[in-house]
């Protein structure tokens, strides 16, 4: 059996170690048009920010080819898929044969038609190792950057940057920043932060013109309103794609992003896609949507290496969340969080908001399910409410105890860990406790029970 | 294909809330008392009247681990056990996928920390330190031969 | 790095200029006070400007926690509360569980030395080294429960919380500090201090870790006490049915408060059995090994032995449902149990007496009125009608006559806070007479002796032999001294009495344990001699400022009238009470042993050592 894949991040990962687990013998081959190792791309903000070493770039082991038996191809590009002939060619055109072929090609930076962007040197993208080593040679030559495009990869950059000591200005077309994974207030408050921190943000407002010259490279840009920013850097993030590019030419089906099923196959069952390239089902949403993070670009390249491999397992579907801390504040956001400007009617929302002490939770519901999340401050509890719009459980009572963080919702945790962990919930013996247990499951009538009963007094 | 593995589970009726396990945890991992620093949290409300405790059950298929974009968290084929190590750069990613709220967030190192069911010791600290018997190891949940509690009487 | 974390960081606030200064305490004054109870003291005859009214901004409000309070050594969630009492006018001390002292210590702060007055409602926010002084006017007229959980919402559900109710806010002179639902500052009136320095809460939360000098040997020193101390009879019991366990034994003997003291036995209603069919679950403060909370059935915590009786037998509440309301009522309002039980049961008594009458009390008084105690408990809260003058406390003696502190149950102003009747156990009596803070049985408890335990180990316990019969007046000055050194040595560790030797039985923690744990924790050492200096420092300290405060001498070392001249009416003790001549005698025994004069005064090195102490400066 001949597996081959195409990309070498998180889903690649993902899909070599599931493929390793159940088929020892077949051969792997992996492509990818970058030279490095398998590194963690969200990791290049915290490289450029000196958090992190080079040394712990390494998303995986240096042995970890070896170990998995795994033939890589670093820093050739692949230019075509011939689903005919079961096979893909390489830009010098050598052709690689497959039984099974894996699309983890990730998404690329659309750039938009600023004049000089392609024209100077210190004007790039933020996307790979490579982006990275480039912007810190830079920083050598002046520390003003300008960051275009305030979503959640300019954020990342703009932070990066200004904790690498360079006077950062961050700006965005759109009123706010980061509309993309925010909604209005908690995009207000992190601007809030970022601002405090030091990076001057724009809002509302596009960039011109880059101007620069052939030996310094980048030397300033000019806003619509006319107003000049010197800097030495410039990086352009003004939103990502899915890189669709190989299935353009072929009868893949492609949609947003690569259409797979829920077993990841596209429109040929040997030609799998995952991470960020492939569409898949969104679970709050119960319709198709490409998730482009990093847990679940690798959960899916995991699902789709079983099922490569043979082992058939249904993928229950993704969640786009993401988590990014600025400044001490941790920032997450989940699924659903903002169905105004998505035009979703019939939800209901729930919020708590504390804005001295930089806490801004909100809840999506929609009939009677979880369907999204922002957590700002305050993530304790984050990932029982990842869980809650991924099973989609029914919330009943809950839905009001989890802000307050009520009896209700603990409950519910502790019988749900019980099931999860011990299979049932088990009767220990008798103890010197008198609280009852619930005879039913966890319908909204058992839950009311328990309010009624003793606590009726503080009323 | 699961490693059968002895698991840390807890008896919820007995817990009193006294984060005893937390602070035995950070002085075992950190040297420092401090529940907070533990790697299990007692998540008590006095008002609301709950104790629920925050335990690593070390899943099958960790979402910590699929969530880890450094890569760092590991599960041990043989033992079964999760572990991360300290390449950890805190983006609380775990922390958001963890259904059972048992990656626990270091705010002075910037790290995330989790159960390693004290793999270098004899059993759990937690359990050991338990003073009322509410965590257990086992391997299976065995109904307990002595709680600790027995029925309200004075004589 | 960070540099190392001093032994004990104070935080001296100032709540007039809005300013907040860090003072490490020198290492002599740690080996001589050694934390808590003690080095507050300390603090307090420091800072505290003599004659200050208490309610007053010269009043100086000190949070200090215990050496040991945070670390894993069993039990050691408390710390202590000082300043000069509303409530009598002496030093006002008050010991609390919780959780609120071991995260001021993680957030790197062992003791709050709060000064002057807000000109607002604050509350100050602790994390990690850094005190804020906040803006409190959201919080300001919410009940205990609902500040908690408003702090909750709006910081966090992490943040550890302690906060007055309406009562301190109102300066009712025997206000509580509430941490939770039911852990309280409860005596000298602390909580009405916090009120008059407009101070609505503690808010603290920290990250950081709290050194220990030995975190294996810790470990396994914990774990060997803990099975020590679960062996214990009386640790087991407390665990299961937790403090009413002593009313069914008290009630057995006959002397129970009931009715003001005017009798002594009262209803099985509140016996231990049928308290616990309304308790949930027992729970425990942090680090405990014991848990005799209860979380009851009826929305709060509690009761303790002492509630049952005060707000219970004392006011005549003999239904158990209708006393756990009153006390979850009173934990809400942030009353102290004792003062409040004692202070309605005393207006009682004075309307029977004709001192007070329907018109000016407003109502009709009398025991086992259930709705009065309920209506009487929020006047006070809330200083409406004659709740407002009850929440005057004991100086209505003043207006109602010196004869009427004859039936009021207090010591140097301050309500007797155990239910039990002393006028049978004479060591007792002694205990309560002589306690620093006023009639207060945590200040020396001595039931020991009384135990039935080989005459062999008591000798040995004591240093001497004492006398059995705890109806004599032979030798219960030894046993007072014993127990009160103790008590101070174990406030000033911070850990609770319940696991202390020699509360409730003769196991449990003693000067060798407190030893070793202190050398885990910090690595000083402190010798059994040392920790036994160290206590009777502590009660010198306390005496002195009585006497600097108030005048404090043998006068005041007295009971109420009622104990001496009133017989016990019934059951097993009857016809007790305490023999003046009896009393006199244990009183000179009880100054010999701690080196004082006849009058009780210090002797004047000890005066000047003390203030040698004082004038060391700090770094």
């Amino acid at each position: 059996m001949e597996y081959l894949i195409v990309g070498n991040s998180a889903a690649a990962v993902g899909a070599i170690e599931s493929i390793r687990r159940i088929d020892q013998k077949g051969n792997l081959t992996v492509v990818s048009n970058e030279q490095e190792h398998v590194y963690s791309r969200p990791l290049i903000a915290h490289y450029l920010a000196g958090d992190v070493t080079e040394d712990r770039m390494p998303y995986r082991p240096e042995d970890f080819y070896q170990k998995h038996r795994v033939k890589t191809y670093l820093g050739r590009t692949v230019t075509e898929v011939d689903s005919l002939a079961e096979q893909i060619c390489l830009e010098d055109g050598s052709t690689l044969k497959y039984d099974r072929l894996l699309l983890t090609t990730g998404s690329r930076v659309n750039v938009p038609p600023i004049p000089g962007c392609e024209e100077f040197e210190g004007v790039g993208i933020f996307q790979t190792y490579q982006d990275a080593r480039q912007i810190m040679d830079r920083l050598k030559k002046g520390n003003r950057a300008v960051v275009i495009g305030a979503g959640l990869i300019g954020l990342r950059a703009a932070y990066g940057l200004e904790e690498a000591g360079a006077e950062v200005t961050l700006i965005e077309l759109l009123p706010r920043i980061a509309s993309r994974v925010l909604d209005q207030k908690s995009s207000e408050l992190v601007r809030k932060s970022l601002e405090e921190g030091g990076i001057n943000v724009i809002t509302g407002c596009s960039v011109r013109e880059i101007s620069g010259n052939s030996s310094d490279g980048v030397t300033g840009i000019t806003l619509d309103s006319g107003e000049k920013i010197d800097c030495s850097i410039v990086i352009i993030s003004t939103g990502v794609a899915p890189n669709t590019t190989l299935a353009e030419n072929t009868l893949i089906e492609v949609n947003m992003g690569i259409v797979v099923n829920p077993f990841f196959q596209t429109s040929f069952s040997n030609i799998f896609a995952a991470g960020d390239v492939a569409e898949t089902h969104d679970i709050p949403r119960q319709s198709g949507m490409v998730n482009a993070n990093w847990p679940n670009a690798y959960e899916q390249g995991r699902y789709a290496g079983m099922c490569m491999a043979g082992e058939m397992q249904r993928y229950p579907g993704s969640v786009g969340m993401n988590s990014v801390s600025f400044y001490k504040m941790p920032v997450i956001s989940m699924g659903l969080f903002d169905p105004e400007s998505e035009g979703i009617e019939g939800t209901e929302v729930k919020v708590r908001i504390s804005e001295k002490n930089n806490i801004y939770q909100k809840l999506v519901f929609k009939d009677n399910r979880l369907k999204g999340a922002i957590l700002i401050g305050d993530i304790s509890y984050a990932g029982a409410i990842n869980n809650l719009i991924r099973e989609q459980s029914l919330v009943g009572i809950i839905k009001d105890s989890i802000l307050e963080e009520k009896y209700q919702l603990y409950d519910y945790l502790r019988k749900k860990r019980e099931a999860d962990m011990e299979g049932t919930t088990i009767v220990w013996p008798e103890t010197h406790s008198s609280t009852r247990r619930y005879e039913k499951s966890f319908n909204e009538e058992s839950w009311t029970e328990r309010e009624l009963d003793n606590r009726a007094w503080r009323k | 294909m699961a490693v059968r593995q002895k698991q840390i589970y807890c008896r919820p009726t007995l817990c009193i809330g006294c984060r005893i396990c937390a602070n035995a945890c950070a002085l075992t991992h950190e040297g420092e008392a401090n529940p907070r620093l533990g790697r299990i949290v007692i998540r008590q409300n006095l008002f609301e009247r709950y104790e629920y405790q925050e335990l690593c059950r070390h899943c099958d298929e960790p979402p910590c681990l699929d969530a880890c974009m450094v890569g760092c968290i590991e599960k041990d084929e043989k033992t079964g056990i999760v572990t991360n190590d300290d390449r950890c750069v805190g983006c609380w990613m775990c922390v958001m996928v963890c259904p059972y709220g048992s990656m626990k967030r270091n705010l002075v190192k910037k790290m995330a920390v989790k159960c390693d069911q004290c793999k270098d010791l004899d059993g759990p600290v937690c359990v050991e330190a338990c003073p009322t018997g509410a965590l257990v190891y086992e391997d299976r949940e065995d109904e307990p031969e002595k709680p600790f509690f027995t029925g309200p009487s004075v004589t | 790095m960070e540099e190392t974390r001093p032994l004990c960081v104070n935080a001296i606030v100032n709540l007039t200029d809005r300013t907040v200064d860090f003072v490490e305490t020198p290492e002599e004054i740690i080996r001589n006070f050694v934390g808590g109870r003690g080095l507050n003291m300390y603090y307090l005859y420091k800072y505290l400007k003599p004659q200050a009214d208490p309610l007053s901004p010269d009043n100086v409000l000190i949070l200090g926690t215990g050496i040991l309070t945070g670390t894993l050594a069993p039990n050691t969630g408390r710390h202590s509360i000082t300043c000069k009492s509303p409530e009598s006018g002496i030093i006002g001390d008050s010991n609390i569980g919780g959780f609120l002292g071991p995260e001021m210590r993680f957030a790197g702060i062992d003791r709050l030395i709060i000064l002057g007055k807000a000109d607002r409602p604050v509350y100050l926010y602790l994390e990690d080294g850094k005190i804020e002084i906040r803006d409190a006017s959201d919080y300001w007229g919410l009940l205990c429960s609902e500040t908690e959980a408003k702090f909750h919402y709006d910081l966090g559900s992490d943040v550890e919380v302690q906060s007055i109710g309406p009562a301190g806010e109102n300066l009712v002179r025997f206000a509580c500090t509430r941490y939770g639902v039911k852990n309280a500052a409860g005596r000298c009136g602390t909580g009405a201090v916090w009120g008059s320095k407009n101070l609505k809460a503690v808010v603290a939360r920290g990250h950081r870790g709290l050194p220990v000098a030995d975190p294996q040997g810790m470990i396994d020193k914990y774990i060997e006490l803990r099975d020590y101390l679960k062996e214990s009879k009386v640790i087991n019991v407390l665990g299961r049915v937790g403090t009413p366990l002593l009313y069914d034994v008290s009630n057995y003997l006959g002397a129970i408060r009931t009715h003001n003291s005017q009798q002594t036995v009262f209803f099985d209603t509140l016996n231990a059995e049928e308290v616990h069919k309304h308790v949930e679950k027992m729970i425990g403060c942090y680090g405990c090994v014991v848990h005799c909370r209860h979380r009851n059935t009826l929305g709060g915590e509690g009761p303790e032995y002492t509630t049952e009786v005060l707000l219970g037998a004392n006011i005549g509440v003999a239904d158990t449902a209708k006393m756990i309301d009153l006390n979850n009522l009173v934990n809400d309002l942030g009353l102290d149990v004792s003062s409040t039980g004692t202070y309605i049961a005393w207006a009682i008594e004075l309307f029977e007496k004709g001192y007070l009458n329907e018109e000016t009390a407003g109502r009709i008084l009398r025991f086992g009125d259930y709705n009065l105690a309920r209506d009487l408990i929020y006047d006070i809260a809330y200083r409406k009608g004659l709740g407002d003058t009850l929440a005057e406390g004991s100086r209505l003696v003043q207006k109602f006559g010196p004869e009427t502190a004859d039936f009021l149950i207090a010591i140097k102003g301050l309500p007797q806070s155990d239910p039990h009747d002393v006028r049978y156990l004479k060591g007792f009596a002694l205990g309560i007479a002589t306690s620093s803070r006023g009639a207060d049985h945590l200040r020396s408890r001595p039931t020991l002796e009384i135990l039935d335990l080989p005459v062999s180990f008591t000798t040995q316990l004591y240093g001497e032999p004492v006398d059995p019969n705890p109806t004599s007046y032979e030798s219960k000055s030894t046993v007072v001294n014993f127990s009160e050194t103790i008590y101070a040595v174990v406030d000033c560790m911070g850990i609770c009495k319940f696991v202390c030797h020699g509360f409730n039985s003769p196991r449990n923690l003693n000067y060798e344990h407190f030893s070793e744990l202190t050398k885990l924790a910090t690595g000083l050492v402190f010798s059994k001699d040392e920790l036994k200096q160290v206590g009777r420092r502590v009660i010198d300290q306390e005496r002195l400022l009585n006497y600097q405060e108030k005048g404090i001498t043998r006068k005041d070392d007295t009971l109420p009238a009622r104990y001496f001249d009133e017989p016990m009416p019934s059951a097993r003790a009857k016809g007790s009470h305490i023999d003046r001549e009896g009393f006199n005698k244990m009183l000179d025994e009880y100054y010999e042993l701690a080196g004082w004069d006849k009058d009780g005064m210090l002797p004047r090195e000890r005066i000047e050592e003390l203030n040698r102490l004082r004038d060391l400066t700090e770094k």
